[in-house]
């Protein structure tokens, strides 16, 4: 299938100085690409050339297979969600109407509209009375996912997102993070997220691209970063030592569990983990309990199983 | 932001006890009654006048009554201010010292005669000065909503003008000059009010898209308000020298200009003027207000997919709205104010009673002029600051 987001050969200049110079990569249908680097490198500028806030000094984007500059940047936007750095919610209007920018300007009927923030401020988390409240009266996190829901509400395609959790404390952000993924998962979103922070892009990134001084390192699955660094910068971001564990984050206990013999002495004492649980966290837990293996819960029906220390062992080996 | 109601926010703990700064103004007053001419009596417009302090104004009754409202008044403030006697106590201060002018007058200038008259003297002007200063200052203190305050100032107005109308005055120096040119004053206070509320309205509708224009380009921004800053230096009576020859030419050249009435001299080089002289306010607070609105939310206005117009009109000018509203409060206030110099190259206006009144040394008729310029423009200021709070979006 064409890719929804297509970065051809795209470079920007200010001046003399190109803070993005010649990066290509796409964005399959419904993939979430985490974009990262250091501050500076030229992630927001790249993720702004996609909506055209930025216009690229040479190279083209397409999106849905259409190329970017063919639209006036106004139409285009309104078909992208676009999460901005730093917030950015209009002070002078309350919860409800920043929300409900984007159906306004598409011009959604008003029940529709109120629908649909009411369903956005349910699905972030925030009660619905906060919609006549203004954004001075939200804390930095609530403005954030008021931030996120504006960027949703009029069910975009494709979502540009730049470091949207940043100020969340760390619980609501793993929410925040599973909410994404369940709603990639519901609508297919495609998503291109700018983050800081390494483990955020391991989580929520089918693909990663590594961002260095305008260009673009690597681009490619987590695994393959973490396996197969093709810069030493990306190695060093990915911190070499401990790339095996973030290999095992990447992986559920359901795909490494084995058969369990029920015959098996003690399968009921042992210790359990869930399915849905990182190999990681199993890792931690048979550790922690001094045992070799663990059973696994769910899903509910299904054999016995268990997954063990030498199937963790071997996943997290270089190949 | 959101003035809190009054008294939710606890006063700061120095004032908490007696109120010491009101307290200072009422004795100040009260030194200037007792040591100052109250009145003076003129027998007639040119005489020398007779100063006369308070107890020989007016009765002794009513001498010792204002005198002890006054005493009263200082007495609570110096010892158990609540906010309504804070108020309170320089409010019925200013309205005693007034009746006492009134008291005067219907007292010293025998009914029927139509020459004498009474002018305040020194003794009055320091001690009303003095308890206006208090009450402004303890009313701003109060925090009052913005509807409170436009009521206050209808109230005060409507108060005025009852005792105005009802001649209790008019034994005073400034309403004989009133009485033998009534109809004058109206013609010029209208002239007046056209004048600076139409060049206010000019420069606002000029100076609000000069503001737009400039704003986000540096380039054309600093020329710009480089020239209004330099207008603003001209001295107002060699702006309006400076207008008269190329409008006197351009009536010349041009006859349906000067069918229009457009002379050298006149309302129309003073109109000019005046608009010239209220651009810098408004483009320096559209410019400054605009610079005051976050980037981020033109950024996410943009994100959203508005177009310039949409950013404009729902992101940009909603929130730069307080400055410019601030703006316009500054031009106002000076704009009817100098609106006074327009009478020099005959546009009229109240200042015609302030340059005559100086030419025949005749304080008084200065004063017809002044005193209604200083009541427009206080109001203007009370009632847009009133707007600029009422209006906010902040909740
Ligand atoms: N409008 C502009 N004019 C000039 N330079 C710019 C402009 N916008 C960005 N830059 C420069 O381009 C470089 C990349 O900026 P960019 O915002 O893309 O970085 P980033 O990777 O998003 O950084 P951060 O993680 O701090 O957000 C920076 O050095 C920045 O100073
Ligand atoms: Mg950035």
């Amino acid at each position: 299938m064409d890719p929804m987001i297509v970065v051809d050969a795209v470079s920007r200049r200010y001046g003399d100085r190109t803070v993005v110079d010649g990066v290509s990569f796409a964005v399959p249908r419904g993939a979430i690409t985490a974009v990262v680097g250091k501050s500076g490198s030229g992630k927001s500028t790249l993720l702004r050339m996609i909506n055209r806030l930025v216009e690229p000094s040479a190279g083209r984007v397409l999106v849905g297979g259409r190329d970017v500059a063919e639209e006036p940047g106004p139409m285009l936007r309104r078909r992208i969600g676009y999460v901005i750095q730093g917030i950015g919610l209009f002070p002078h209007r309350t919860v409800f109407d920043n929300v409900a920018t984007v159906p306004r300007l598409l011009g959604w009927p008003r029940q529709r509209v109120a629908d649909r923030v009411g369903e956005l401020l349910d699905l972030l988390g925030l009660p619905r009375s906060f919609g006549e409240r203004y954004p001075s009266a939200l804390s930095g996190g609530e403005q954030q996912r008021v931030g996120i829901a504006r960027a949703l509400a009029a069910d975009p395609p494709v979502l540009l997102m730049d470091e949207p959790f940043g100020a969340l404390d760390p619980l609501i952000r793993r929410k925040a993070q599973q909410d994404l993924l369940a709603l990639r998962a519901r609508l297919g979103t495609t998503v291109v997220i700018v983050t800081h922070d390494l483990d955020e892009a391991l989580r929520l990134g089918d693909r990663i691209a590594v961002m260095e001084e305008g260009r673009l390192l690597q681009e490619g699955p987590p695994e393959e970063l973490l396996r197969r660094p093709a810069h030493p910068a990306v190695a060093a971001l990915m911190e070499g030592a401990r790339r095996a564990l973030r290999l095992l984050a990447l992986v559920s206990v359901g795909d490494a569990a084995e058969p369990a013999d029920p015959a098996a002495v003690g399968l009921a004492g042992r210790p359990r983990i869930d399915a849905e649980a990182s190999l990681e966290e199993a890792l931690s837990v048979l550790l922690w309990a001094g045992a070799d293996s663990l059973a696994v819960d769910g899903p509910p029906g299904g054999p016995p199983r268990e997954v063990t220390l030498r199937a963790i062992l071997a996943r997290a080996r270089q190949e | 932001m959101t003035v809190p109601a009054a008294g939710t926010l606890p006063l700061p703990a120095a004032r908490r006890g007696a109120d010491a700064l009101a307290a200072v103004l009422v004795a100040l007053a009260l030194c200037a009654l007792c040591l100052g001419p109250f009145v003076s009596l003129k027998p007639n417009r040119i005489a020398e006048g007779e100063p006369l302090m308070l107890w020989s104004a007016v009765s002794g009754p009513a001498a010792a009554a204002v005198l002890g409202l006054l005493l009263a008044g200082l007495g609570a403030l110096a010892t158990f201010p609540k906010p309504a006697v804070r108020i309170l106590a320089p409010a019925s201060g200013l309205a005693a010292v007034f009746a006492g002018v009134i008291a005067a007058s219907a007292t010293l200038v025998p009914a029927g005669d139509k020459l004498a008259r009474v002018s305040p003297d020194w003794g009055f002007w320091l001690a009303a000065t003095c308890m206006a200063l208090a009450l402004t200052d303890s009313a701003a203190r109060a925090r009052p909503s913005p509807g409170l305050r436009v009521l206050a100032v209808a109230v005060t107005w409507l108060l005025v003008l009852a005792v105005l109308q009802a001649g209790l005055l008019d034994g005073l120096s400034v309403m004989r000059e009133y009485a033998v040119r009534s109809e004058v004053f109206w013609r010029e206070m209208a002239r007046h009010v056209a004048l600076a509320l139409g060049s206010a309205a000019a420069a606002i509708a000029l100076g609000l898209p000069i503001g737009l224009a400039i704003h986000a380009r540096a380039g054309a921004r600093d020329p710009v308000l480089a020239v209004l800053t330099a207008i603003q230096a001209i001295p107002s009576i060699a702006l309006f020298g400076l207008l008269m020859a190329p409008l006197a030419w351009l009536a010349h050249a041009v006859p349906a200009v000067g069918a229009l009435g457009v002379r050298g001299i006149g309302a129309a080089p003073a109109f000019i003027a005046l608009t010239l002289y209220a651009l810098l306010p408004i483009v320096a607070a559209t410019v400054t207000g605009l610079a005051g609105v976050p980037p981020t939310a033109v950024d996410a206005a943009r994100g959203a997919g508005m177009t310039r117009g949409q950013i404009l009109r729902a992101v940009e000018l909603p929130l730069a709205f307080a400055a410019v509203l601030s703006g316009v409060r500054v031009v106002l206030v000076q704009t009817i104010g100098l609106t006074t110099v327009a009478a020099l190259i005959g546009g009229g206006g109240l200042g015609t009673f302030v340059f005559q009144g100086l030419g025949q040394t005749a304080i008084d008729l200065v004063l017809l002029g002044t005193l209604p310029i200083v009541a427009m423009a206080v109001t203007a200021g009370i009632l847009l600051d009133a707007a600029a709070e009422g209006l906010r979006w902040t909740p």
